[in-house]
């Protein structure tokens, strides 16, 4: 069987037998990527057309994630080994935590300023094995000017803020 | 509506812990409003202002002053406006040199980095407009501005002035913007800080019989000799500031205690102070540190709310507590049963307190 069959038969099966139990975030790219065929260029050995091995992707899609809480936060002072935050919950509650600064990634330092803005969640993921719980603080990545957004901020100015509104 | 007594001066002051708000009653002029903030009660946002306006049955304003375009001034003026549309004879804010900065600014932001406050900062300047279109004056703030021109309304004389932005603040902020405004590939939205936006903020002035007001805004110390306390106490024109009630500029913060100004505040007499919290800060304002020197120029010292915080157990439950990680120390902002205030009366003829209430959380501090 040729590559490009292996392919339109993944796709049915994603379609039709398994698509109820992957997450909606894996794409049936990321489910080929999965399935090795036995040879390096792309073949599967004759009679071996029904024969599709999966490398435990049946397993993770089992996996279900919940989050229990989470916040959004904004970076309010930066001290030598922590930093400030004040974080919102989905009902509003405001807090003042003092986080680690080893908690950010070392790659990830560049995002942390005064006025940086990040989710901090906390998951249940249950997998086969057993539950774990997930603690994610995630920094908003620090979105750069292009010269070719001026005229979309622009327009954005003069959607919701229109310049007579500056001369009443 | 509620008979306005013809020699009484009533100052209402909110300040839930993020943003205030002030109601003034004036003899002869009638009721205005300066700033406006919202506050969380039992988990449903309030209007604090708007609410005491209505319960006091207030039909019309004489004044509605934002002193400086900042989220924790102007938050729910788009409603107080809404409400009193065809009923506001004046509306002062700030809309000088640096005004379309701004807008480029937060509409940069708000394409890089949204929220920026552009969409709320708009809805306030869209009901302005609409204010406008119902007859309100529009008056530009700054410094020496006439807010209420001084004249005899009933049986007194009223004058009240914006005693900042100084040119020389306007300037400042407009360089920052300019700044901070992304132009270039690669630029990021620089962070300003309070301070920054702070440059703009309007102290106010008002005299009112033989009573004065010192109504401080976020204005803050100043850099130099022509910003802050320092430019208006500079200002070759700046009033008489002895005054009979001071509210705190900036939260009471360290950067707005500013000790000249202070001396000629309590000249004559020492003044009630009413201070305006800030919450929500590791360690919030005002700080126990500048309540006791307030209070030595203070016959008395009001502040608008307790800022009390609670350990996360009480409203986590205990598998998230769990689960906290990378966290040194994590406290909750109280959310209080009622939104107070500090309320006070003053006799126009001589000054005197005739009734001074604190509404929980509002408190004295005692020294």
């Amino acid at each position: 069987m040729k590559q490009s069959t292996l392919a339109v038969d993944l796709n049915n099966l994603y379609e039709t037998s398994y698509a109820s139990r992957l997450s909606p975030l894996v794409k049936a790219n990321d489910l080929e990527n999965k399935i090795k065929p036995s040879f390096s260029d792309g073949t599967l050995p004759n009679g071996t057309e029904n024969v599709v091995i999966f490398q435990n992707w049946h397993r993770e899609s089992r996996m279900k994630e919940t989050e229990l809480e989470w916040w959004l936060g904004k970076v309010t002072e930066l001290r030598s080994d922590s930093f400030i935050a004040v974080l919102e919950d989905l009902s509003g509650k405001t807090n003042i935590v003092e986080f680690d600064k080893n908690e950010i990634d070392p790659r990830d330092e560049d995002l942390l300023f005064i006025g940086a803005k990040f989710t901090y969640s906390i998951s249940s993921l249950d997998k086969p094995t057993g539950r774990e719980y997930i603690t994610r603080l995630a920094l908003s990545a620090r979105r750069t000017w292009l010269k070719e957004y001026v005229s979309k901020a622009k327009d954005l100015a003069d959607e919701v803020l229109p310049e007579d509104l500056l001369n009443l | 509506m509620c008979a306005l007594n013809e020699n009484t001066l009533d100052i209402t002051v909110f300040g839930p812990g993020f943003g205030e708000s002030i109601i003034l009653n004036m003899p002869g002029l009638g009721w205005g409003l300066i700033d406006s903030c919202l506050s969380r009660v039992k988990g449903i946002s309030q209007n604090p202002a708007l609410e005491y306006l209505q319960k006091k049955n207030v039909q019309r304003l004489a004044f509605i002053v934002l002193t400086h375009p900042h989220e924790d001034h102007y938050l729910g003026l788009d409603q107080i406006i809404e409400q009193y549309l065809g009923r506001i004879d004046r509306i002062c804010y700030y809309s000088g040199d640096g005004i379309k900065e701004y807008r480029e600014y937060l509409a940069r932001k708000e394409f890089l980095d949204p929220p920026s406050g552009l969409r709320k900062f708009a809805d306030v300047l869209r009901k302005i407009a609409e204010a406008k279109d119902r007859r309100a004056n529009i008056i530009r703030i700054a410094e020496r501005t006439e807010i209420i021109r001084k004249m005899k309304y009933g049986k007194h004389e009223i004058e009240m002035i914006a005693l900042s932005p100084s040119a020389e603040s306007v300037k400042q902020y407009v360089e920052l913007l300019f700044d901070a405004i992304p132009k270039e590939d690669g630029d990021s939205v620089k962070h300003l800080s309070d301070s920054h936006h702070n440059l703009l903020s309007s102290a106010i002035w008002c005299s009112i019989g033989n009573l004065r007001l010192v109504l401080g805004s976020d204005v803050e110390c100043g850099d130099d000799n022509q910003t802050g306390w320092n430019g208006i106490l500079n200002n070759i024109d700046c009033p008489d500031l002895s005054s009979h009630l001071v509210k705190v500029s900036h939260h009471g913060s360290s950067n707005a205690f500013h000790e000249p100004a202070w001396k000629i505040f309590s000249r004559d007499a020492r003044p009630i102070s009413i201070i305006t919290p800030f919450t929500r800060l590791a360690d919030p304002l005002s700080r126990d540190s500048e309540l006791k020197k307030i209070a030595i120029y203070s016959n008395a010292v009001a502040v608008t709310t307790r800022t009390e915080f609670v350990k996360p157990k009480r409203i986590y439950d205990r598998t998230i507590l769990k689960h906290f990680r990378g966290v040194k120390k994590w406290q909750c902002i109280l959310e209080h049963e009622e939104s107070g205030y500090v309320h006070v009366s003053f006799s126009v003829d001589d000054g005197s307190v005739i009734n001074f209430d604190t509404v929980p959380p509002a408190y004295l501090f005692e020294n």
